[in-house]
């Protein structure tokens, strides 16, 4: 009797293993023919043979995965994903949103916490300015966490050797910028590149110009602060610099930007550690005259810079999370992240404290070749900030991402210079219109 | 009776200064091939060479071997070879019905079909893509398809109609007096009669098809499924670091079906043109 | 007519009368682009309507019934009449110019020229092209540090520094309508010439021996021939220039400013950059009522030239 009952229970816990395994199986099936697909702004051809290389280690791991690259402009990332959502076919993980972004998906519903990925990596390594910034305090958990902590647009490049000849004072303000800028132009080489298309990077440039000015966009009351002296001074500013940057300056963005200083067109430009690429593979004759300074701000401004602090998002509609959440830690990894990084060396700066510090980030030939100049960098990402917490005392602006999305702070900067209104005018419409749709 | 002189050295003149005019009219054309062909150090370099010392056809080699442009290239064919299928196939149908048989409704049905062949894409941009998301086919080749009908049918409908109804009806008239079926006058006598005008509809609402932006942009994420319009686009975007002289060769590759498939129509091309597009 | 009246009797079954029949033939072939209609336009455009009435964001496409308060921010929105007014610029300069520029064309390519097969399928070319080349191609041209266009202008010293073509309003207004110019005067070519092809000679002939000049042939002859087909061509072109989009989107994106925001652009970056699915569908609306309104002038048109013809 005992032994049938023995033999009954072994057949019973055989059969609800059996049963398990087969409830799994629909997943396992499932997986056996998984498409994840991966986005990512970052586009360049190396960046993207890096990801795949990463993700190849993945498929081993993962039988049966594949995983798809997939990158798109930063303005396109919100377009494109209504468009996924709406198909069913929402990417699995996404990499380098635009945190403010992040946080307007966050306030609909559509992200998936990513507290265990942070958890797994561990929180203290991830830098506090980041983790403040993507915070859902309200329902208590991370909607997404930064996966870099660089300035696009606080590092102001510029030519060594056409400073010297004009015999010109640096960039240490706004004023010494301009007098530079001035004796650096000539027929075929611009004093500066300052970019104000209705793209990001024209936004971003904007926002840090106001920033550096001693203005915000909203006050930290939660008013809106953008009609102020700070941002008519940021506006007159940039209107004597664009005197001296190439005619197309209202549709630039990343590209025209680095491909302008790059080719040897500009005496100045704003952008990124991805000069140094760019430069020593495009143009490898002026890779020793260039050098870089924090962009300039004028007396009694605030130093501040605008971070990137481009962000990695599970979407809430991903079919797998246990699968997305294993991406993005395969991402993260020392050297997988390691990896990614070194393409394209102090473009993108880590995120990590112990990969920031770890001797395999510092071994890099260019990251060596420009050791001051990726400190100067590092230097002014600390200084980072994002428009969803202007400051420590603000709080998060879950319409940060709306505000980039219209794009109406650059539009106002486009109202001064092309549209010929006062910078006064400007600002009070532009106010008016962030108003509206901190409203809405 | 000889030209007097004055009379011929007026038409040189003349005739010189309207090629001159043409000239001006081409240069885009020119300086697309041009650029195409040339080194390039010679293109970004001030100022630019207007003929380059000597020709290369490297851009086109790396058109075709380390870019999306192949893929794009395959995908715009299909979609646009698919879609034109569809479309003709029907309305070839539809046009003969509208143009030969009466029924309640068929003047309506022909305004219907005036009115959403004019109708702007950008209307049905939301709708659409609701009702594409619904049917499963978001972000997907057929997807595009089935959108690219809103246009390519009423198109194809209005065009055909116009050749149809060109057509004499003498034929058809004593062939069902010798006993024809009307499928067997449809498919026996109106599609060989009507061949050229079904020819001419197909490659217009192909080229149509194969130049089509929007709903490309927006219906579509994934490289592997993006058509030529959206896709060299983003190639000019996506490298930090433009390259003209590709893309000058994309641009010269994009049009070369265009010109072969409307070097085979061109005959009929005014034809079909005065009589479908513009009536008069 | 016994010949024609046996058959169709013998064919007479299941008490359907021949007209009945026919008729049905004519469903059956209409059937498929019928469906395709229902489904893909008429059920869309519907859509349109009932979006239009809520507050809907694009990304998670649920909204709450607003009913007419889309349009009423529409009429108080300096975008919106931003874009209208611009939208009117636009398809007036486009007009004008592809009209003069086809139309001379056509006279010019009607009469004698050397190569004149050769002249023809140039002029005929950027009607070809894909947008998206013809674009590219003319970015390059106008491309503020590199491009060709700004090299002659230094070299020949008509202007003192680069021309800003499309970074500046309202440079980039015109430049834009130059290239639509220039893309689709082809078009009005085609069809004026078409239609001189088709006046009979004999007509000038008269006009000839009667001693008229060049001028009041034109004037006389040409031009009264030519009516009915430039209507038709104004309509047209005035309806596609007007639902214009990716030309002026692929070249200027609807800035700087947004100095070249058409109606369409608008719709386009409310729907997504700015993911408002409803106030998208309201302008949709509102353009579809301008093209009705369009449309109905075109019916008319076109049913005239049809009476015109079958007397």
């Amino acid at each position: 009797m005992s032994i049938r009952v023995a033999t009954t229970r072994r057949a019973l816990l055989g059969g609800t293993g059996a049963a398990l395994g087969l409830l799994a199986m629909p997943a396992i099936v499932r997986a056996q023919s998984r498409e994840l697909i991966f986005w990512t702004t970052q586009r360049a051809p190396e960046q993207i043979a890096a990801y795949k290389a990463i993700f190849a280690g993945f498929e081993q791991q993962h039988p049966g995965t594949t995983v798809t690259v997939q990158s798109f402009l930063e303005e396109e990332l919100l377009p494109k994903l209504a468009a996924t959502l709406a198909a069913g076919t929402p990417p699995d993980l996404i990499s380098h949103m635009p945190p403010e972004f992040v946080m307007q998906l966050n306030e609909q519903g559509l992200l998936q916490p990513v507290d265990d990925i942070i958890k797994a990596v561990g929180e203290g390594d991830f830098y506090e300015n980041s983790l403040e910034l993507l915070r859902d305090s309200r329902r208590g958990y991370y909607p997404g966490f930064a996966i870099v902590n660089s300035t696009t647009t606080g590092a102001l490049w510029y030519r060594k050797d056409l400073v010297g000849e004009a015999g010109a004072a640096g960039y240490a303000s706004w004023d010494a910028m301009l007098d530079t800028t001035r004796r650096t132009n000539r027929r075929g080489v611009f004093g500066t590149i300052y970019p104000f298309g209705k793209t990001s990077m024209g936004d971003k440039l904007l926002l840090q110009t106001i920033w550096r000015a001693g203005g915000y966009i909203i006050n930290p009351d939660g008013t809106v602060g953008f009609n102020s002296p700070a941002t008519v001074a940021a506006f007159e500013f940039i209107r004597d610099l664009l005197k001296y940057s190439p005619a197309g300056s209202a549709n630039y963005a990343y590209t025209e930007t680095v491909n302008g200083f790059v080719e040897g067109r500009a005496a100045s430009a704003p952008y990124s550690g991805r000069v140094l690429i760019n430069m020593q593979a495009q143009n490898p004759k002026l890779a020793d005259a260039v050098s870089v300074v924090p962009f300039p701000m004028p007396a009694g401004g605030r130093d501040v810079f605008v971070g990137d602090f481009q962000s990695m998002v599970i979407p809430r509609a991903a079919r797998d999370q246990e699968l997305s959440k294993r991406m993005a830690l395969t991402l993260l990894k020392t050297d997988n992240y390691v990896r990614f990084l070194h393409v394209t060396p102090s473009h993108n700066l880590p995120n990590l404290k112990s990969v920031a510090g770890s001797a395999e980030f510092a071994a890099n030939p260019t990251i060596a070749r420009y050791r001051p100049e990726v400190d100067t960098m590092i230097a002014a990402t600390a200084k980072g900030r994002s428009l969803l917490k202007e400051s420590r005392e603000h709080a998060t602006n879950t319409h940060a991402g709306a505000i980039l999305g219209s794009r109406i702070m650059v539009e106002a900067l486009q109202d001064v210079i092309i549209g010929g209104m006062s910078p006064q005018a400007a600002a009070a419409r532009g106010a008016d219109r962030i108003a509206g749709l901190m409203k809405a | 009776m000889k030209t007097p002189p004055m009379k011929t050295l007026g038409r040189v003149l003349r005739d010189i200064l309207v090629w001159a005019v043409i000239g001006v009219f081409s240069f885009p054309l020119v300086w697309m091939l041009v650029t195409s062909v040339k080194p390039r150090d010679q293109t970004t370099s001030y100022p630019p060479a207007l003929l380059p010392d000597q020709f290369t056809l490297e851009h086109y080699v790396n058109l075709l071997f380390n870019t999306a442009f192949p893929r794009l290239f395959v995908n715009s064919l299909f979609v646009s070879g698919v879609s034109t299928l569809v479309a003709v196939l029907c309305a070839t149908a539809g046009a003969y019905g509208m143009t030969r048989y009466r029924f309640p409704g068929r003047s309506l049905m022909a305004r219907l079909v005036l009115f959403a062949y004019l109708l702007p894409a950008v209307v049905l941009l939301v709708p659409l893509y609701v009702v594409v998301a619904g049917m499963g086919l978001g972000d997907s080749l057929w997807g595009l398809v089935v959108t690219y009908i809103t246009f390519a049918l009423p198109f194809a409908l209005w065009l055909l109609r116009a050749f149809m109804a060109a057509l004499p009806p003498d034929v058809e008239a004593a062939a069902a007096i010798d006993g024809a079926s009307r499928w067997a006058v449809f498919f026996e006598i109106v599609i060989p009669q009507a061949l050229p005008g079904i020819m001419a509809t197909a490659v217009f609402t192909f080229i149509g098809a194969y130049n089509e932006y929007l709903y490309a942009l927006v219906f579509v994420n994934a490289d592997a499924r993006m058509t030529l319009p959206p896709g060299v686009m983003r190639l000019v975007k996506e490298s930090y670091n433009i390259d003209w002289n590709v893309m000058m060769a994309a641009a010269v590759v994009i049009t070369a079906p265009v010109l072969v498939l409307f070097a085979c129509v061109q005959r009929h091309f005014s034809q079909g043109f005065g009589a479908g597009s513009v009536k008069g | 007519m016994p010949a024609l009246a046996a058959p169709m009797a013998g064919r007479r079954r299941g008490g359907w009368s021949l007209a009945a029949r026919n008729a049905a033939f004519g469903y059956v072939l209409m059937l498929p682009s019928i469906l395709f209609f229902l489904v893909l336009i008429a059920y869309p455009l519907l859509q349109t309507f009932w979006i239009s009435l809520h507050r809907m964001s694009t990304l998670t496409r649920q909204g709450e019934f607003v009913g007419l308060a889309n349009y009423r921010a529409l009429l108080e929105s300096a975008d919106f009449w931003g874009a209208f007014g611009q939208s009117l610029v636009w398809t007036v300069c486009c007009l004008a110019l592809q009209m003069g520029l086809g139309i001379g064309f056509a006279l010019v390519l009607n009469a004698r020229l050397t190569f004149r097969p050769a002249a023809r399928a140039l002029v005929l070319f950027p009607y070809l092209l894909s947008t998206v080349v013809a674009v590219l191609v003319w970015q390059w041209l106008f491309n503020d540090m590199y491009g060709y266009l700004n090299y002659l202008i230094e070299e020949y010293g008509l202007s003192d520094g680069p021309v800003n073509w499309l970074g500046q309003s309202p440079n980039a207004m015109i430049s834009t309508i130059l290239v639509a110019g220039w893309k689709h005067f082809p078009f009005v070519t085609i069809a004026v010439l078409a239609r001189l092809q088709g006046i009979p000679p004999a007509l000038y002939d008269a006009a000839r021996i009667d001693g008229a000049s060049a001028w009041s042939r034109f004037w006389d002859i040409t031009l009264p021939q030519l009516r009915p087909v430039l209507a038709m061509v104004i309509i047209l072109r005035t309806i596609w220039d007007f639902k214009e989009f990716d030309l002026i989107f692929m070249m200027t994106g609807g800035g700087p400013r947004s100095s070249t925001e058409t109606l369409p652009l608008l719709i386009y970056k409310e729907v997504f950059p700015k993911l408002s699915m409803g106030s998208g569908a309201a302008i949709a609306m509102v353009m579809l009522v301008i093209m009705v309104a369009f449309f109905w002038v075109y019916a008319g048109q076109y049913d005239r030239e049809e009476r015109a013809r079958s007397r």
